[in-house]
């Protein structure tokens, strides 16, 4: 990767867009309809006829917002290679990082919206699952699947546009 | 291909029948010299069988070209009368009674014979044909080129005129390639293109093209880049592929696993973890070349080229722009070589000019020329290596200069020692660098091993679409040499293999570094059992003075000024073109490239609706640095052809999400786009 820091907003942004959201609106359906029947939770919202589970959907928008704090910081570190560049490897482990840092700071009940005993030790493997679905085809696009839609894009740094 | 400077021996033959070398010239660089016997011609033969206006020479970097002008006596290539025009490729020598003339020491073509001795002269024109005209005092293209805006009316009655496109690609190397590769993608159609480049094609072969990788491929080749070989470049540089995807690395998986190979699976691993914990991945070269056949073969390349000599550039009258060229023998006959052709947005790339020998190289291969012991790196000498090889004696290697090119040569090297561990290597550079004192840029510092600064690629990863892209684009001119001084500079990658040739050299003791100067200084002796004498002079007292060794390859690399191309030299005088400045030479006006915008246009040849581009070692030292790599002229492309879009040209889309996916399919299921 070679991105510059708009570039890195503008691909969270690209991505969160295109596989975020679509793969969390029918995993959060799923994960809805898997709750106990009767069992109506705090987090179990209805939209028109549809349930949905809200939890994917603000730990989706959490990583967005985390992910847009940290770029300066990966842009920071990033000065400091002589290429200037932000091996593959490295983006890899860092958005597992920050998935971690996310599920962590909902544990230590930081956010209003969030509380801590929303997730239990029990949901881990769903959301776990949640981010896989999210960041494995994220990723891969990364690697290549964007320069097919935006064949300017590569050559941008990660921007949008023409030049 | 020819090398300047180029040598020629003068001979006379005297009066009771004995040759006599006489003289000993040389041409530095391309043009048409004229011979005869009076003062203001370029090569004088003071003798009376020889005409006053007898001949011209024209010397170029594809070839050289015997003109015959009306001489009384004529001009011979070896027995044969030459009439008009003649190519002299082989080893026999220009007769101009009493003169012979002999061309010495081009080790670059020891390798090319000729093949077709017989087309390299003019038919016979059939009897109940009028005499040709007389060739004209002027050479073509002065005859229709005789004004710095020509009247396409007069080309049409000309007769030279071969067509009139939209587009039109000059080089028809890579570089053009990429830009013809994006106008079909785009959309343009194949009959509005015409490129013009020089190839090794032979036309009687229905198997060969004018492979558009040919050149590059014939450098790889002669600085030790085998097929199998890993190219330095990234796995998304793929000249064959507008999008970068799937790169090399994929697709080199891809075929291993159809293999069952399982191992294949390392080399996209080796791109997401390049470069900080694997080496960067490079493509092997035939891997890269037979995916170029592909691409050519899809977007219709073949039938879109001349091989020909590009000769001069003219604006029209009526806002485009014409090209005069001199088709290859083999490809015409008879007088119609000489083409023009019309085109209103013109692509230049026309690649290397020339590159420069250094002095001591240059006098050492004047001087003797039989003897073929020094070499630079890009000209062939495979049986160098050969001969090591058998040898099971005591051999010595002198290897001038660091970077990519040493670190092959190297290589090479060190697979000969496989044969004979008898193979000692000077390895010259002319100062040390210490492990702690690479280039600085910013926050940022260049690794250093073996006195030799490392770096993945040609320039820093970022030069290509990052952070350091834009840095350059926005700066200053002044600004952007030092950008480049520190950015650049000779570099080779940090491969594990090539650390553990020189460790094991260093070792072993048979891989000496000499830090300073080692100059060519003479021969000992002719024949197999000389060595060239070369003299070391630097800061290493375990080194003596006087260093013998069997062959010297030197890998410095310099490149020409591209006014050692005859068509850029024409254009450069014919019209106001600016050229990037390199501040950091403070002495004197250093002109590099053409100056670009950052869309690649080469906005003072503007004319009427015409545009110009230019992209490749033309216009290096501008606003992008890589501007010679894959990527490089690729990126060049398509801002060239975004720009096209811009302005309205012909049969250019906007190329939007769905478009580029649509042609993306296409190229997937190899249909044409």
């Amino acid at each position: 990767m070679l991105p510059t820091l708009l570039g890195r907003l503008q691909t969270r942004l690209l991505l969160i867009l295109f596989i975020g959201f679509p793969v969390t609106a029918v995993y959060s359906t799923w994960l809805a309809n898997r709750a106990p029947v009767g069992g109506r939770t705090q987090w179990i919202k209805v939209f028109g006829q549809i349930m949905y589970d809200i939890r994917p959907v603000q730990i989706l928008c959490l990583l967005l917002l985390l992910g847009v704090l940290l770029d300066p910081i990966y842009i920071g570190l990033q000065r400091f290679r002589w290429d200037r560049d932000w091996p593959f490897a490295f983006q890899f482990f860092a958005s597992i990082g920050e998935f971690a840092l996310v599920v962590a700071l909902i544990r230590l009940d930081v956010f209003p919206f969030m509380p801590a005993r929303w997730i239990g030790p029990d949901d881990y493997p769903y959301f776990i699952l949640h981010f896989a679905l999210v960041f494995i085809p994220s990723f891969i696009a990364l690697l290549g699947f964007i320069q097919i839609f935006m064949v300017r894009w590569r050559y941008n740094g990660g921007e949008w546009g023409r030049s | 291909m020819i090398t300047f400077p180029v040598l020629l021996e003068i001979f006379l033959r005297k009066a009771d029948g004995t040759l006599e070398s006489v003289d000993l010239l040389s041409l530095t660089k391309p043009s048409t010299y004229s011979i005869g016997r009076a003062s203001e011609n370029d090569i004088c033969f003071d003798d009376q069988q020889v005409s006053r206006r007898h001949a011209f020479l024209i010397a170029d970097t594809t070839g050289l070209e015997v003109v015959d002008r009306d001489s009384t006596f004529g001009t011979f290539i070896g027995d044969e009368r030459i009439s008009g025009r003649a190519s002299w490729r082989d080893s026999r020598r220009i007769r101009i009674d009493p003169y012979e003339i002999a061309l010495v020491g081009q080790t670059g073509n020891a390798a090319q014979t000729d093949q077709s001795s017989g087309s390299s002269f003019e038919i016979p024109t059939p009897p109940d044909r009028p005499e040709p005209p007389p060739l004209p005092e002027i050479a073509f293209p002065y005859t229709v080129f005789n004004t710095p805006i020509v009247d396409v009316g007069a080309l049409r009655t000309s007769g030279c005129l071969q067509g009139e496109f939209d587009y039109l690609a000059l080089g028809g190397g890579i570089g053009s390639f990429a830009w013809v590769d994006h106008l079909r993608i785009f959309g343009v159609p194949a009959k509005s293109i015409c490129v013009l480049g020089s190839y090794d094609w032979n036309p009687d072969n229905p198997r060969d093209y004018a492979r558009p990788y040919g050149n590059y491929r014939r450098l790889c080749q002669n600085s030790q880049i085998r097929g199998s070989e890993r190219l330095r470049s990234n796995s998304i540089s793929t000249p064959d592929n507008i999008w970068g995807f799937p790169g090399y690395a994929s697709r080199e998986t891809w075929r291993d696993l159809k293999r069952l190979r399982i191992s294949g699976l390392r080399h996209i691993l080796k791109v997401f973890a390049e470069p900080a914990f694997a080496e960067s991945y490079g493509p092997r070269s035939d891997d890269v070349f037979q995916a170029l056949d592909r691409e050519a073969a899809r977007i219709g390349w073949p039938r879109l080229c001349f091989d020909c000599r590009i000769l001069a550039l003219r604006k029209t009258s009526d806002g485009r722009y014409a090209v005069a060229f001199r088709m290859k023998e083999g490809h015409a006959r008879g007088t119609n070589r000489d083409r023009v052709v019309v085109g209103k947005f013109v692509h230049l790339s026309t690649g290397y000019p020339a590159y420069r020998t250094e002095q001591d190289v240059f006098d050492f291969n004047i001087q003797y020329s039989d003897e073929n012991r020094v070499f630079k790196a890009y000209d062939s000498h495979d049986w160098v290596y050969q001969w090591l090889e058998q040898k099971s004696a005591q051999a010595a290697v002198a290897v001038r200069g660091r970077g990519i090119i040493a670190s092959r040569i190297l290589q090479r090297l060190a697979a000969a020692r496989a044969q004979n561990d008898k193979i000692q290597v000077f390895h010259q550079m002319r100062t040390a660098v210490g492990d702690g004192d690479g280039s600085r840029y910013g926050l940022a510092k260049r690794a250093v091993s073996n006195n030799t600064e490392q770096q993945p690629f040609d320039w820093p990863k970022s030069c290509w679409g990052g952070e350091l892209r834009s840095e350059l684009e926005n700066a200053s001119p002044e600004n952007r040499s030092l950008i480049l001084a520190r950015l650049g500079g000779t570099t080779t990658a940090a491969r594990r293999g090539w650390g553990r040739i020189v460790e094991e050299g260093r070792r072993k003791g048979w891989y000496r570094v000499a830090i300073g100067r080692l100059d060519i200084k003479g021969l000992s002796e002719k024949g197999p059992a000389g060595k060239v004498v070369m003299e070391y002079c630097g800061p290493d007292s375990s080194l003596p003075r006087e260093i013998q060794v069997d062959y010297v390859i030197d890998c410095i690399e310099l490149i020409g000024d591209i006014t050692n191309s005859e068509f850029l030299k024409d254009l450069v005088e014919t019209y106001p073109v600016p050229r990037n400045r390199d501040f950091n030479r403070k002495d004197a006006v250093a002109l590099r490239g053409i100056a670009v915008t950052p869309d690649f246009e080469v906005a003072s040849l503007r004319h009427g609706g015409g545009h110009v581009y230019a992209a490749g070692q033309i216009v290096d030292h501008g606003p992008h640095a890589a501007v010679d790599s894959f990527l490089g002229l690729q990126f060049a492309a398509l801002r060239s052809v975004d720009h096209l879009y811009t302005i309205g040209a012909p049969n250019i889309s906007r190329f939007g999400s769905l478009k580029s996916f649509n042609q993306w399919l296409r190229w997937c299921f190899n249909r044409a786009p």
